[in-house]
């Protein structure tokens, strides 16, 4: 029953404040489509948010309804343009390598959601911190290295490798 | 969505331990310490798994499309950093291509270099000049080299299916040229037919559906051997090997199929790998299950999928790059 509740709530929640979450995002964004797109999203992660999340707490949808999907969306907001950056940079590094050398179509979808999964997880760290992770996971660089590059001590490289990797396990799914 | 602060320390622990074992190299002391931490509490094995998981994520990557894309938001000196390095290896690659056709020794160049190559997961039939029809696997590297002696096929890796022609210059009243597959451990002589080259690691397969083929092993070129229709050999350098009765579900591919009978699971699982980008492992807990069936090769994720419906398996994804094959009750 309480998944009905649930689910009732959230029709409601949909049918009075979609058009509203919308026209939001659309000022927010400048664009129709992509306003749209991350209203409509709002709603689907609301609706698949496991039971216990803090989407989940319906007591918080129904007082305070649109603060409740701006959070949300908000969020989505924030991957899009992290998407969207990603997404540059990639096309950007692949005109840059040689033809030869570039991976097949099916390759390219593939190793973009890697990367966009990785850049998820490291989205919100310190700018030298995920670099000395980057230079040690992508390029094997040694701690010594690493420390010479970004001028800092040996021992700063090594806790920012476990910062680093603590931060991404904490987040991982 | 916020980890809970005894997340957060489990997740810390599990880094530490991940970076200190790296450290420690294969001192056994620290092995079992962390063993023991994993075992103490199964949150800890779930951190202990993300981080595996995480680190062959960036395994699966190549290394100059991942470093500028992740890493794209660091500071100026940084990127012109990042540009002088995109230049120095386009230099490399600039050096290395003209002189390709000497580095043949290295496996990386033979692969980019030669002229029919296909991706993992890709499979495709070419047709060569004379008419010869040549079918490539999943991760094959195929040069050709048609001279007026002979019709040379060299295969760099993979796997190939090949229908002969007759020579097409004995129209015009020249002698036939032989057409040849060259492999690491020798060469293999087409004598009008149809019949399939794979390169091992350390070893060439030959299976022969139509016709006859002489096998002549690069070390050993007076050992020669003739396989005839219906046979199958498996040669090194120095050694033809014995004629066998030949393996009919070695052209399954073709047909983009994958037919197996009572096949090993570890050994399904790599041959499953073959088509697949990144690390398909298989547990030894599971590794002597077996399993028959045809499977579509077009979509090995749905061939993974459905592995636990026929056995008692768990496929656990870490990433699209490394999915691990393993028992549902650990």
């Amino acid at each position: 029953m309480r998944n009905l509740t649930a689910e009732h709530s959230l029709a409601r929640l949909y049918t009075e404040h979609h058009r509203w979450l919308q026209g939001w995002l659309q000022r927010k964004l400048g664009h129709a489509g992509d306003a749209a797109d991350l209203a409509q999203d709002t709603f689907l992660r609301l609706l698949c948010a496991p039971e216990g999340s803090p989407e989940k707490q319906s007591a918080w949808q129904l007082r305070e309804p649109r603060a409740y999907l701006t959070v949300v969306a908000r969020r989505l907001m924030v991957n899009l343009h992290r998407r969207r950056s990603l997404e540059a940079a990639y096309l950007e590094a692949l005109a840059q390598v040689p033809q030869a050398f570039v991976p097949s179509t099916e390759q390219r979808v593939l190793v973009l959601e890697t990367l966009n999964e990785l850049d998820a997880l490291l989205d919100t760290l310190p700018a030298s911190v995920r670099s000395a992770f980057l230079l040690a996971q992508i390029e094997g660089l040694g701690y010594t290295e690493i420390a010479a590059r970004l001028k800092v001590s040996e021992r700063t490289v090594k806790r920012y490798m476990v910062q680093a990797m603590a931060h991404c396990i904490a987040l991982a799914p | 969505m916020t980890p809970t602060l005894s997340e957060q320390q489990i997740a810390l622990a599990a880094a530490e331990w991940y970076f200190r074992l790296r450290e420690a190299g294969a001192d056994p002391a620290e092995h079992a310490a962390c063993a023991a931490w994993r075992a103490a509490d199964p949150r800890h094995e779930v951190a202990w798994a993300k981080a595996e998981r995480i680190s062959g994520s960036f395994a699966g990557l190549p290394g100059e499309l991942a470093l500028p894309v992740l890493d794209r938001n660091r500071n100026r000196n940084d990127l012109d950093a990042q540009r002088r390095r995109a230049v120095k290896t386009l230099a490399t690659l600039l050096i290395v291509a003209p002189a390709g056709w000497l580095a043949w020794q290295s496996t990386p160049a033979r692969q980019v270099l030669a002229k029919h190559r296909t991706a993992t997961g890709e499979r495709r039939p070419i047709v060569l000049t004379d008419g010869t029809r040549v079918h490539l696997n999943t991760a094959t590297a195929l040069d050709v080299d048609y001279g007026s002696e002979q019709r040379l096929l060299r295969l760099r890796r993979g796997e190939i299916l090949i229908d002969t022609a007759p020579d097409s210059r004995l129209a015009d009243g020249l002698p036939a040229r032989p057409l040849l597959v060259e492999t690491v451990q020798g060469s293999v002589r087409a004598l009008g037919t149809r019949f399939i080259v794979r390169q091992h690691d350390n070893h060439t397969r030959v299976n022969v559906y139509t016709g006859a083929v002489e096998i002549r092993p690069a070390a050993a070129p007076d050992r020669s051997l003739r396989l005839n229709a219906g046979e199958q050999a498996r040669f090194t350098a120095i050694d033809p090997g014995q004629p066998a009765e030949a393996d009919p579900h070695t052209t399954d591919w073709t047909h983009g199929q994958l037919i197996v009978r009572d096949m090993r699971l570890a050994d399904f699982a790599k041959e499953l790998g073959r088509h697949r980008p990144g690390v398909l492992r298989c547990d030894p807990s599971v590794a002597d299950l077996r399993i028959s069936g045809a499977f579509q090769l077009h979509d090995t994720d749905a061939i993974l999928a459905s592995l636990p419906e026929a056995l008692p398996v768990k496929v656990v994804h870490r990433s699209r790059y490394w999915v691990t094959l393993t028992t549902p009750n650990p």
